[in-house]
């Protein structure tokens, strides 16, 4: 559906650098990184403001990098909507149509439908300065969604709202994405938004896509430190390689000599992860398996109401463990258990 | 104490105008003033004036609305040298400009152009010439600030929805600029009006026939008519001052944006 191939872009002393993405048909694509990343300058080659110095932007397999922004069959929902203030609501949603000379007849019943789903049907005439957050963001959907493009690109649309009003526009997004079909591609910061609304999800630092892939893999296997660091993992740690009988061993602070497969390098020095999420506090006379035990003392705790952050110290550490808990430790002294694949190399 | 210094300066501004514009009605006759506003010399100035102004105005704006819009949108070779001479129909006496003008018409370039096309020396046409040439950097400046107020990033939106400079132009910045365009327009307009040394100048001061307002004030001081003068600057002063409530009309609420 839309492929991007080793696509540079020069944005004053910034640069993007080798993007390769690939999206599929009726799949949502997110980007995520800090502020400062080059996430806009991205989208904005897309969207056709900036062109690429070189590489290739294949939409439905045609090169459109040259191609003019108003040719592109592209909606576009930037953060702070941009709404046309001289005009209403309904004649903001009704604009696309009218520039590409549509017949409004013959989209009735799509419109209608949109505007239900939004429930924005009891504001339709209302001035656009008259609406709140929650509904600006919405017309501003319909808007981009009116003449039905074919892909929907996402500049950070939802950042500047609050939790619940965010999470209700994830939803009503997917929902309309199952009913129409559009390819949604999104950029945030925000580490929930991607993970929410992605199929597949990028990471990019620097100008640079550190990872590429599906969700669930992005998630459970970051790619490098700098990628680790951005997800907010604290726990990583040194591990040796090696080798016996053609095998390949991990050894560490944390555990004895541990066969890991899946591994590139033969020899010398890794770094490895494993998110606080996924390490548990053992119960008394609970039995866990496949998982490395250790024993230590609680440090801190940090309350989040129902969650708690608990540092932890083991003997044989220099330093400490986060583990994010549902349950709070009743002693000072615990053990800890560590799923062995959950571990992830970086 | 710093308070009350700044706020005294703030007012001395005020009484000095209104203490200029007051001690005009020292010479004000009720009985005068009506024949002399209904005369045929003073209509005649009023018409000039009217029709000199709007006709400039209206050609200024013609090169004016797309010349700041490309200087507030584009980047290109050339533009600080164009947005630094906008000021010169300020900083050089509206007589040298004038004067430049007539020298102009004496060139053999000049002397072709009054030949073939149009006569503007001592003409009516030297009237609108004289003001357009005077008010077309102004107008531009005021423009190019009005279009800055609009943000590019509605033109963004505008392009991803299908639409093209051209309409972007016409549906989405002309229609958000549309307030402090007219408001622009209006203020050059009123420059226009109050337009003196560069049209006397270019145009000279032919009773009915090229003497503006401020024109017939000048010409009528010069013999001590002083209560023709009176009546002619408040006309002055009352079309002066109802465009700029016009203008602060058109700009009321114009930080509201979406």
């Amino acid at each position: 559906m839309l492929e991007l191939r080793g696509v540079f872009v020069k944005s004053g002393k910034f640069e993007l650098k080798n993007i390769n993405i690939s999206i599929k048909k009726g799949k949502t694509h997110a980007i995520l990184g800090p502020s400062g990343a080059g996430k806009t300058t991205l989208l904005e080659s897309i969207a056709g403001f900036k062109k690429p110095f070189s590489g290739e932007i294949l939409f439905e397999g045609k090169d459109i990098s040259s191609l003019d922004v108003y040719k592109r069959d592209i909606g576009y929902l930037p953060q702070n909507t941009l709404l046309f203030p001289h005009l209403n609501v309904y004649e903001n949603i009704l604009y696309s149509l009218k520039v590409k000379k549509k017949d409004i007849r013959k989209e009735r019943e799509y419109l209608d439908t949109l505007i239900k789903e939004t429930k924005i049907d009891n504001i339709l005439y209302r001035n656009i300065l008259k609406l709140s957050g929650g509904e600006k963001q919405r017309v501003a959907l319909v808007r981009a969604l009116a003449s039905k493009p074919k892909i929907l690109l996402l500049d950070e649309p939802f950042s500047a709202l609050n939790e619940t009003l965010r999470e209700d526009l994830w939803k009503l997004l997917k929902r309309l994405q199952k009913q129409f079909g559009f390819t949604v591609l999104i950029i945030t910061h925000l580490l929930r938004e991607a993970f929410a609304l992605g199929d597949s999800v990028s990471v990019i630092i620097d100008g640079e896509i550190l990872q590429n892939g599906d969700k669930e893999d992005v998630w459970e296997r970051p790619k490098g430190v700098r990628v680790a660091e951005y997800f907010g993992i604290k726990n990583i740690f040194k591990a040796k390689i090696i080798q016996k009988n053609s095998k390949i061993f991990l050894k560490s602070d944390i555990f004895e000599e541990f066969e890991k497969e899946d591994l590139n390098k033969k020899e010398g020095e890794i770094l490895f992860g494993i998110r606080s999420e996924y390490i548990k506090i053992v119960k008394e006379n609970e039995k866990l398996e496949n998982c490395f035990i250790l024993d230590g003392e609680v440090k801190d705790i940090i309350s989040f109401g129902k969650e708690f952050l608990i540092s932890f110290l083991s003997k044989n550490l220099k330093k400490e463990i986060e583990i994010r808990s549902n349950t709070f430790p009743l002693n000072k002294n615990v053990k800890i258990a560590i799923p062995k694949d959950k571990i992830f190399i970086l | 104490m710093f308070k009350k210094a700044t706020i005294s300066l703030a007012f001395f501004t005020l009484f000095l105008y209104l203490g200029l514009i007051l001690s005009l009605f020292y010479y004000f006759d009720k009985d005068s003033f009506f024949k002399i506003l209904l005369s045929k010399y003073t209509l005649s100035a009023i018409t000039i004036s009217l029709s000199a102004a709007t006709i400039a105005t209206f050609l200024a704006l013609l090169i004016a609305v797309p010349g700041a819009y490309a200087l507030s949108r584009y980047s290109f070779f050339g533009k600080r040298a164009i947005d630094s001479i906008l000021e010169f129909p300020i900083i050089v006496s509206p007589a040298a400009l004038g004067a430049a003008i007539l020298i102009f018409f004496n060139n053999p370039l000049g002397e072709w152009i009054e030949r073939h096309f149009i006569y503007f020396v001592f003409a009516f046409s030297g009237v609108v010439l004289a003001q357009f040439i005077t008010i077309l950097g102004i107008a531009v400046r005021f423009m190019k600030s009005a279009f800055d107020e609009v943000s590019i990033e509605y033109e963004k939106v505008a392009k991803t929805l299908g639409a093209s400079n051209l309409k972007v132009f016409f549906t989405v910045t002309l229609p958000m600029a549309k307030r402090a365009l007219l408001a622009s327009g209006v203020l050059t307009w009123a420059k226009a009006m109050g337009e003196f040394g560069a049209t006397i100048t270019v145009a000279g001061t032919m009773a009915m026939k090229t003497e503006t307002l401020p024109v017939a004030i000048y010409m009528k001081l010069s013999v001590a008519d002083i209560k023709s003068s009176v009546v002619l600057v408040i006309i002055l002063i009352f079309i002066g001052l109802g465009s700029l409530f016009g203008v602060k009309y058109l700009l009321r609420d114009r930080d509201v944006r979406a």
